[in-house]
């Protein structure tokens, strides 16, 4: 069975979980409520917050918050990929619509097209809006263990979302696996030379129903062991999280304020010179 | 801030009712190992880029539509969109308008599919085409009108020049999707032959629990 | 020598535990898993089922453990008939461990892995975590923090071996227990069911195709043809007869092969189960 990572680039379950349930840092200590409610925030500050300085302050912190859980910064980096990746995808063309100062201009089929400085202001506050969200989240996934997740799953999520959000989470391991086995399998064959579209396109829809067929005969075995092991709906919970204590309280509260401060500033009077 | 409630609590409203066509909550053993593997393949088949025209990922909406159904496949593409989120690929203000878009492409891959090869009669490859095809088509003008009601955050276009904008992105999003469409008929046809069962066609081979096949592939 | 063996399984003990009385089971697409099948299961003892791929061992054991309800016939578990109703006191009884450890193996670590049966059987976290521990124990698992993606194909066995313990059933079902593993650690699972039955009363039923494992582990064999068992017996009258073994497309065991080429059957020498029997009868 495979067991590296498929790509660099794209964050793996499998490593994800490694690191949370091998890691014990003052991060992965926290009460996993308080790293979820902090998530939530982040999340909030990210739709909220439209000044490029205040994201750029958030996307320092999350990075912070992560470096203080002793977690790899170059695997962070690798990972970023996606996020910028995705973020260009859909800014590339609002890149050169944005009204405002041109930088710079060139014609294309008759067209003038202008790269101005709010549209690399937009991009650039997009991808630390990114970055930011998906580096709290990373840290949260990386510190917080497989149990504690599903406690805070089954108590935020309706069944049967919940179950199949936590078994999915396990199936992802398995599934990488089997995708990466198959590729290399292709690729041991210099099945990668295959020229032509249509062929390396047959190849790997070949690939992906393969995947697809063992998928759903790996699930009917699994849910017969399940069955026979007297599953009946409901994971049962092995570990229970204890309440938050007053400085989880603080910490909650502090971000709190800070973003009642950003919301209001946002929305109502601008308190922060925004 | 509004329409990323507007657009979670729209998604939330078509979840329950996915939710509550499962049997309010209450899932077989078996349909939820394969909800939940569904989830994790559709996840692993993202990180596989498909070599050709520069390197393409595909969504594999359409098809889950056609294996699990679309009350089953909402769920999963919910899951999708929470993992896709935490990974980056897609934002969390986004879960509730990505999960629209892609209830809207598991919904039409299913009905599409099933009408193209029930009452049109067409063969696997085609239906399964045809069914991508449209699914994503239609999929990729709603974000059209999502992205234009609710803007670009931080933009200062009109909305007419984000619509503009949107409408480029969807065309290049269709031709992807014509790409998929092309993909997902291959592996309609390659399902055929291997497990005809997996969509909803004859009998499955030594498969315990039938009816419940028979629920996930018609679950209407 | 007297022949024991019954070419069609002969008449219930009293003490059997498990009684398969005549089931048949098809499936959805016309295949017949299992015809006729009549089979039990007697306390404290291991019982072989052997039979080449598709003989049905596996529809039966699903079968025993409630897992497929048959077509015709009845199971009875101490007792109990087994029905859609009482399959849940059933499993607390017949503990199954399948042939593929990957499926059974889902949990994020092992601990919680194993604590998953005692823990849908109702049992506290804590006295599923100390059944969890002992199972652990028995089988010789040491590394319970570990994630069982990572495990060895060896490690995995012993894990589903152990998550089946933990519920404490009086019966254990295995399928192709040793199947894909290497000497060292087919060994191993080969004594942790022999201790099973010596040391903890468990009766184990398994279900293989090896000859030699069967050999060395059974108190009774039952051969395994075309959905039905066409005999059963003491492993010493059913793996010497070649003709039986070979028309259910199986071999004689390495150790009966070795005994009978070398001319060393006689009257009053017990046949040999296994290379430590032979070898005394060949320096002889």
């Amino acid at each position: 069975m495979s067991r590296k990572s498929y790509s660099r680039h794209i964050p793996d379950f499998r490593l994800v979980t490694h690191y949370a349930e091998s890691r014990r840092s003052l991060i992965h200590r926290m009460n996993p409520w308080t790293k979820a409610v902090l998530l939530v925030f982040v999340i909030l500050f990210v739709i909220i917050v439209q000044d490029p300085y205040l994201l750029a302050i958030l996307l320092v912190a999350t990075v912070a918050f992560y470096a203080a859980a002793r977690l790899p910064l170059t695997l962070l980096l690798g990972w970023y990929t996606l996020p910028v990746f995705f973020v260009l995808t859909l800014a590339v063309l609002f890149m050169f619509s944005e009204p405002g100062r041109q930088l710079a201009s060139f014609t294309l089929l008759g067209t003038r097209i202008a790269l101005t400085e709010n549209g690399i202001l937009l991009v650039v506050n997009l991808l630390m809006r990114a970055l930011a969200a998906v580096t709290f989240s990373l840290a949260f996934f990386m510190t917080t263990r497989y149990t504690n997740i599903a406690v805070i799953a089954s108590k935020s999520l309706p069944k049967p979302l919940d179950n199949i959000f936590l078994l999915s989470y396990r199936f992802t391991f398995e599934t990488s696996d089997e995708v990466a086995d198959v590729l290399d399998a292709m690729r041991s064959r210099s099945g990668g030379l295959v020229k032509g579209v249509s062929r390396q396109t047959k190849m790997f829809a070949g690939i992906i129903g393969l995947a697809f067929v063992h998928a759903f005969e790996r699930a009917e075995r699994i849910a017969k062991a399940m069955e026979a092991r007297g599953f009946t709906g409901t994971f049962p919970m092995t570990e229970k999280i204890p309440r938050m204590s007053y400085g989880d309280f603080a910490l909650i509260g502090l971000v709190a304020l800070a973003l009642a401060i950003v919301a209001y500033s946002r929305y109502f009077n601008n308190l922060i010179g925004w | 801030m509004f329409w990323v409630l507007v657009w979670s609590g729209v998604a939330a409203g078509l979840v329950s009712i996915a939710l509550y066509r499962q049997g309010r909550g209450q899932i077989s053993t078996r349909k939820l190992a394969i909800a939940s593997m569904c989830v994790a393949v559709g996840f692993a088949a993202f990180q596989i880029e498909i070599p050709v025209f520069g390197g393409v990922h595909l969504n594999l909406t359409p098809l889950m539509g056609i294996l699990v159904g679309p009350a089953l496949g909402s769920l999963c593409v919910l899951t999708i969109n929470v993992f896709s989120a935490a990974i980056g690929h897609g934002g969390w203000s986004m879960i509730g308008a990505n999960t629209l878009v892609n209830m809207v492409e598991v919904f039409l891959g299913f009905y599409a599919y099933r009408f193209l090869r029930r009452y049109v009669k067409v063969e696997r490859f085609y239906s399964g085409f045809g069914a991508a095809a449209i699914a994503l088509t239609v999929s990729a003008l709603v974000a059209v009108a999502i992205v234009s009601i609710s803007e670009i955050q931080g933009s200062t276009q009109t909305r007419a020049q984000t619509m503009a904008n949107m409408l480029v992105l969807a065309i290049a999003n269709i031709v992807m999707g014509l790409f998929e469409g092309v993909v997902t008929g291959y592996i309609i046809s390659f399902l055929g032959k291997v497990r005809p069962d997996l969509i909803g066609e004859s009998a499955p081979a030594r498969i315990e629990g039938l009816e419940d096949r028979k629920e996930v592939a018609a679950d209407v | 020598m007297e022949s024991d063996i019954h070419h069609l399984a002969g008449a219930e003990r009293e003490d059997a535990i498990v009684h398969v009385d005549c089931v048949s089971h098809r499936y959805p697409d016309g295949t017949e898993g299992i015809h006729n099948m009549c089979f039990s299961v007697y306390p404290k003892g291991i019982v072989t089922l052997c039979g080449p791929n598709g003989a049905g061992k596996s529809t039966l054991i699903e079968h025993i453990n409630g897992l497929m309800m048959p077509d015709k016939g009845r199971i009875r578990v101490f007792g109990m008939d087994i029905d859609k109703k009482n399959v849940s006191a059933i499993r607390k009884l017949v503990g199954l461990v399948f042939q593929d450890a990957d499926s059974q193996l889902f949990s994020p670590t092992v601990m919680d892995d194993v604590m998953f049966g005692p823990l849908n059987l109702g049992l506290s976290v804590e006295e599923a975590r100390k059944r969890a521990e002992w199972a652990l124990d028995v089988v010789g698992m040491k590394e319970t923090n570990k994630i069982p993606h990572y495990l060895s194909g060896g490690q995995k066995r012993l894990v589903a071996i152990a998550g089946i313990l933990a519920m404490k059933p009086q019966i254990l079902v295995v399928d192709e227990p040793t199947g894909d593993l290497d000497p060292s650690n087919a060994k191993r699972i080969e004594d942790i069911l022999r201790s099973l039955r010596d040391e903890h009363g468990i009766s184990v039923v398994i279900a293989l195709h090896d000859m030699d494992m069967a050999a060395r582990l059974a108190d009774r064999v039952c051969i395994v043809r075309g959905g039905s068992v066409i005999a059963e017996g003491k492993p010493e009258d059913i793996l010497y007869d070649e003709k039986l073994l070979q028309s259910a497309g199986l071999e004689m065991p390495m150790v009966a092969k070795l005994f009978t080429d070398l001319g060393l059957e006689s009257k009053g020498v017990k046949r040999p189960l296994s290379l430590e029997q032979l070898t005394p009868l060949i320096k002889k």
